[in-house]
């Protein structure tokens, strides 16, 4: 019978010793068979090994005074071994012969999203989905929005860049994260996929379902944390190309060197396209013309097994050309030539100190900003026609304590503060605002089958209510073939810059919109101004605004009927209440409106999320994924009727109608082929169903003639391994030209051509 | 330019019940008869100009004669209705003369059998009877597609005419030109989106004086 707990499938020899002061073993499959590139560490030491093609290794054990070490071993494909042993049986040196399992999921790894302690996936108690290094080289991905699109549940929308919906959320309710670090800087709510790099990355870690317990503002669908790579080998390092159609080119480089108790992970990307045009009227391109740049650096120093210090940076930066036209007052069209640039910057130092062995402090320090300006100016002359500049600036300092105080309760307390600012045309004012946080876990295991955690974080704001966020959720292993999960929790997300600090006026058209707290003072001006025709609502009657928030009740399970097929099932609720928008609140004496933003939106989504991985043999594997989706809004209106008589009356009418741009169905095929002797090749698709385009009624809910029909993108890759650290790939996105001008992130079929070095 | 293309003039006879002999001999008043007049309008262009919004006149309009009516005739009770851009103005109050009112129903235009006896608002300094947007049309705004004015399905307009005598029922099914599909590309494209200010309606109009029935 198949089991999950990784301890009971350890079969470990301790054979006669030979080495002093060092540990040798082998790593074998479960056939007998020697497995190489496994990594052997000894934890809390720095000390790791990788094995041969033999599958032996050895480890040097003279610097270590402890009378017991914990021997890790990982590998990917494998469940990791973890074993405790004693000076006394190591003896003076001894052989260890390790056999490691295969794994179905490929997450067998550790991840930090669901908990912010390293826990193994398989034993927390919020699903989480892992989608690792390995796969997004096999399907040569270059940005997050690549891989993403490829996962059961998510959709990439686009609306001010490239972003996910996840759970029916739109991309502003998903928090994006690289090492447990958020990404700032959304465009009208998105933030843009297409800056985020996903070579070198270890795994990118999905948790569904809110997750402000944990994570604060912005956690409301889940959150995506992108787990960039560390080696831990002496020199290490790799080149990869990858050239396709529209000029596409990503160039990366990355270079890890190590000395005990010193990391340094250093990586450059070059992305750059000659951009492509969906609709061959007209004169600007779907997606411009851009060249980018990452650059990430990541270092840790380990003062003694107690201390440890570590840093991370990354800085990006983009520039775009593109071409548009405007027509003026004599109907003549001008070509408009732009320059946009944007970068962003973080930097993360933080201080891990473990004074008793039950107690870890850390301290961390986040500093970030983001950028962009643009310029339009007319192509003849050279004119400047417009000119937009938009600086953030986020600074947080956070300090979390874990405890652990016996086998079956783990405690986490944290606090800390975000300081936010904002320098932009449209913000005259240049708003700050703060956030004072803090958040407490607990979980309980009483046993190893069943896990309860509890969560809630507390986040205190200068400028909207405070919010209380709650999570609770239990694991139980019933079987060892079957694992329930369970959760519910309350997401919530700030309101965003523009809904509080906006301060606009369209000088062409000649509307203002004001954020909450410009409001006020806004209208007054406008008043003194003599702009203002009638006020509609009095600023006095405006409430305080409130973070769009959410309950969600998260329910599923694990299932493998056979070693070699795991089926996950989760179901999912989520109620959304004082989702923001714009409304009028006076007339001016030009006609037009005055707007604010007001809560007044309500949602719910729920569905049905379903992923089946299978190993059919040791060299093919897929999946099939499928999630179906229920989004709907609370649509109140204010019906005048008439009654028996033909008199008029009025009705409140509330019905709860389907969302645009929602798939009802959607899913994804993958299948891997990996020969044993270097050739390897895939096939993965990814189906979107038929979902609402265009309001064409104006009645803000989808009717059936609004829907478009669904579609399928297919993406291939073929790759052969030569000498071992040089992989050549080919392969095509967009296999059969899939192209839409609703979808302009889908190039249309893209063959491109890749070579991987790892040194 | 304006059409009439269908005429139908329908005569529903009411139920009278008269009772087995009485009067009959002396010529009974007789019940009023319910005579309804359908008439569909195509493309009734109300042109505004946006730079200046009364350098153009209003375009007046008789449900009556299901005819357009000269601007001079303004300050008399010959037009029940006036039409320019997406404004539209009925023969009352401020706007004219007459006694005409509207009602804003939400309620579709076949399901609409009775106009109401009260409630009929007219053209005031602070608000039109006929309400724009939100009312007979949604504005799309930044929406898909995008900048549109969306003649929505849901609301009939019931009048009274400008001599307060006939009530009228009236759905305004398109501000476009040849009343398009608005959900398809070439009408989300700007450059092959029909012109605008061009009125697509119906209306029924109870040629009884005073009778309330519309169906």
């Amino acid at each position: 019978m198949f089991r999950t707990t990784f301890l009971s499938l350890v079969i470990c020899i301790i054979s006669v010793p030979v080495i002093g002061q060092s540990i040798s073993g082998t790593v074998t499959d479960e056939k007998g068979n020697p497995l190489g590139d496994v990594h052997v560490r000894i934890t809390d030491s720095g000390i790791t090994t990788i094995t041969g093609n033999d599958g032996s290794f050895s480890l040097l054990i003279e610097s270590l005074r402890k009378n017991e070490i914990i021997l890790t071993v990982s590998r990917v494909g494998y469940r990791p071994v973890r074993m405790t042993l004693s000076r006394q049986e190591i003896g003076d040196g001894g052989i260890i012969e390790i056999q490691m399992k295969p794994t179905i999921y490929e997450s067998e790894t550790m991840v930090v999203t669901a908990t912010r302690t390293l826990r193994d996936v398989e034993d927390v108690s919020i699903p989480v989905s892992v989608v690792s290094g390995e796969e997004i080289n096999r399907s040569g991905s270059m940005r997050l929005s690549d891989i993403l699109s490829e996962q059961t549940g998510m959709q990439i929308v686009n609306d001010h860049g490239t972003g996910i919906q996840m759970q029916g959320f739109d991309p502003d309710y998903t928090l994006i994260m690289i090492d447990g670090n958020p990404v700032i800087g959304r465009t009208t709510g998105t933030l843009d996929l297409t800056r985020i790099s996903v070579r070198d990355v270890q795994q990118i870690e999905i948790v569904k379902g809110p997750s402000s317990a944990l994570w604060g503002s912005d956690a409301l669908a889940g959150v995506i944390n992108i787990i960039t790579k560390k080696s831990s080998e002496p020199v290490s390092g790799g080149l990869t190309t990858r050239y396709g159609e529209n000029n596409t080119l990503d160039l990366n480089g990355s270079l890890s060197l190590n000395r005990a108790g010193w990391n340094n992970d250093v990586s450059i990307n070059r992305n750059s396209s000659g951009g492509y045009s969906l609709n061959p009227e007209s004169v600007s391109q779907t997606v411009p013309k851009f060249e980018n740049y990452t650059l990430r650096y990541n270092t840790s120093y380990s003062f003694s097994d107690r201390l440890e210090f570590k840093a991370g940076i990354r800085y990006f930066h983009e520039s775009q050309q593109s071409r548009s036209s405007i027509e003026n007052e004599d109907e003549a069209i001008q070509l408009l030539r732009g320059d946009a640039n944007r970068q962003d910057f973080i930097a993360t130092p933080s201080v891990s100190f473990t004074p008793l062995s039950r107690l870890n402090l850390e301290l961390e320090w986040m500093s970030s900003f983001y950028e962009t300006e643009s310029e339009l100016r007319f192509s003849e002359s050279g004119e400047m026609y417009d000119e937009t500049q938009f600086s953030q600036y986020y600074n947080k300092p956070e300090l979390q304590a874990g405890y652990r105080w016996n086998n079956t309760h783990h405690s986490m307390l944290g606090t800390g503060a975000i300081f936010e600012r904002l320098d932009a045309d449209r913000y005259p004012s240049q708003p700050k605002f703060t956030t004072q946080f803090m958040f407490a876990q607990h979980s309980y295991t009483p046993v190893q089958e069943l896990e309860l955690t509890g969560g809630l974080r507390f986040d205190s704001h200068s400028e909207y209510s405070s919010q209380w966020s709650p999570k609770l959720s239990a694991r139980y292993k019933a079987t060892d073939w079957i694992q329930f999960r369970a959760s519910a929790g309350r997401g919530f997300k700030a309101p965003e810059f523009r809904q509080l600090f906006l301060d606009f006026t369209n000088s062409t058209a000649g509307y203002s919109v004001f954020g909450q707290s410009t409001a006020v003072e806004g209208i007054r001006r406008l008043q003194d101004e003599g702009n203002i025709a009638q006020i509609l609502v009095p600023v006095e009657n405006l409430d305080q605004i409130r973070a769009e928030s959410s309950w969600a009740v998260n329910a599923g399970f694990d299932i493998d009927p056979t070693s070699n097929v795991r089926i996950r099932v989760n179901l999912f609720q989520n109620n959304v209440s004082d989702l923001i928008e714009a409304a009028p609140i006076a007339r001016k004496t030009n006609g037009q409106s005055v707007f604010t933003y007001f809560n007044v939106d309500e949602v719910f989504t729920r569905g049905l999320e379903s992923e089946v991985r299978v190993r059919i043999t040791d060299q093919i594997w897929g999946s099939l994924g499928y999630q179906l989706l229920d989004a709907r809004r609370k649509i109140v209106e204010d019906r005048t009727v008439q009654d028996d008589q033909g008199e008029i009356v009025e009705r409140t009418d509330i019905s709860y109608e389907p969302m645009f741009n929602r798939s009802r169905h959607s899913g994804n095929v993958k299948l891997f082929y990996e020969s044993g002797n270097g050739w390897g090749a895939n096939v993965r698709g990814s189906l979107r169903g038929r979902y609402g385009l265009f309001d064409s009624n104006g009645n803000e809910f989808v009717d059936d003639g609004e829907c478009v029909p669904g579609h399928t993108v297919w993406n291939a890759a073929v790759f052969k391994e030569l000498f071992g650290n040089l992989t050549i790939q080919a392969g095509a996105d967009n296999l059969f030209n899939y192209r839409d001008i609703n979808q302009p992130y889908l190039a249309g079929r893209l063959w491109y051509g890749q070579v991987t070095m790892n040194f | 330019m304006l059409q009439r293309n269908i005429l139908l003039t329908l005569s529903i006879s009411v139920l009278v019940l008269f009772s087995a002999c009485s009067d009959s001999m002396t010529g009974a008043e007789e019940e009023p008869v319910s005579e309804i007049d359908i008439q569909t309008v195509e493309n009734l262009h109300a042109p505004s100009d946006r730079n200046n919004p009364d350098a153009l006149p209003y375009v007046y309009f008789s449900l009556k004669s299901c005819e357009t009516v000269d601007a001079s005739e303004v300050n008399t009770e010959n037009w029940d209705i006036a039409f320019r851009g997406t404004s539209i103005l009925v023969n009352s109050g401020t706007s004219g003369p007459g006694e005409a009112g509207a009602i804003m129903l939400d309620v579709a235009f076949d399901n609409v059998e009775i106009a109401p006896a009260d409630g009929y608002s007219i053209d005031s300094d602070q608000e039109p009877a006929i309400t724009g947007s939100g009312g007979w049309y949604t504005y799309t705004g930044n929406g898909s597609p995008a900048h549109a004015v969306i003649a929505q399905d849901d609301v009939t307009i019931i009048l009274k005419t400008a001599d307060g005598n006939h009530y009228a029922k009236m759905h305004i099914m398109s501000y476009y030109e040849d009343n398009p599909d608005t959900s398809t590309d070439e009408f989300a494209n700007f450059q092959t989106r029909p012109d605008s200010q061009h009125y697509t309606f119906k209306y029924s109009l109870q040629q009884t004086e005073g009778l309330r029935e519309l169906k």
